[in-house]
């Protein structure tokens, strides 16, 4: 007994499923490569959130003040005062008051300050003498 | 005196407000806390914004500080009596930074 095409049945239908696992092995083999790049692509993620944390760390924590009641954004840290003073933009021959629980705080030029969100300043003259 | 400038004194005093006599105007600062050395004093106080009693500006206490400031006199303002040491030559300006200018006397 023949089919259409004149060949033995069985060693077509053999041939059939030789193809058919041909297609399924190559099949396999593509999902077990998408598997890996899946894989991969995951752990390059993970490793950029990381790196995206970790830099965040390094940013500069930048907070609200007020100067003469500007506002103002400084980095959140201890600075000292003469040079808190230049990047506020309070001249040099200025003096500096910190207001600390409803109390003018002077400054010293030459001491330190540290600065936190929220914090005010006033600066001011130092014309005042007694006589 | 603005509503800005007012606000700025009243993170030093909150119970600042503005007054005026005779056409100048005067930041009334009730318990004003004043640092005194490594210590705090707390006086009322009266501000004058302008030129006052031949001074370029005053500041006003309801009693003197001991030890502190010069040549203390008395003086009645809005009706009450006050001391001031001779501190002179702060200009009129903001108040906040007048109050602060005025207050190195009493370091």
């Amino acid at each position: 007994m023949t089919d259409d095409d004149g060949g033995n049945p069985l060693d077509k239908a053999e041939r059939d499923l030789r193809d058919a696992e041909q297609k399924l092995n190559k099949g396999l083999a593509d999902l077990g490569r998408a598997e890996s790049e899946i894989a991969e692509a995951n752990l390059e993620i993970e490793k950029a959130e990381e790196e995206v944390e970790e830099a965040k760390h390094h940013e500069p924590k930048l907070v609200e003040i007020t100067v003469d009641r500007i506002e103002k954004k400084v980095e959140a840290r201890t600075y000292n005062v003469a040079a808190f003073k230049t990047l506020v933009g309070v001249a040099a021959d200025r003096e500096l008051d910190q207001i600390v629980n409803g109390t003018f705080v002077p400054l010293d030029d030459a001491g330190t300050v540290k600065v936190e969100k929220h914090d005010a300043f006033v600066s001011h003259a130092r014309t005042g003498g007694s006589s | 005196m603005t509503a800005e400038d007012l606000a700025e004194v009243q993170a030093v005093c909150a119970g600042a407000r503005a007054m005026s006599e005779g056409g100048v105007e005067f930041v009334f600062l009730p318990a004003l806390k004043i640092p005194v050395g490594a210590g705090e004093e707390v006086r009322d106080a009266l501000l004058s914004l302008a030129a006052h009693t031949g001074y370029t500006s005053r500041l006003y206490l309801s009693a003197p500080i001991p030890t502190k400031g010069q040549n203390w006199t008395v003086h009645t303002v809005l009706g009450r009596t006050w001391h001031t040491p001779s501190f002179n030559n702060i200009l009129p300006g903001r108040a906040a930074a007048m109050l602060a200018d005025h207050l190195r006397v009493y370091r």
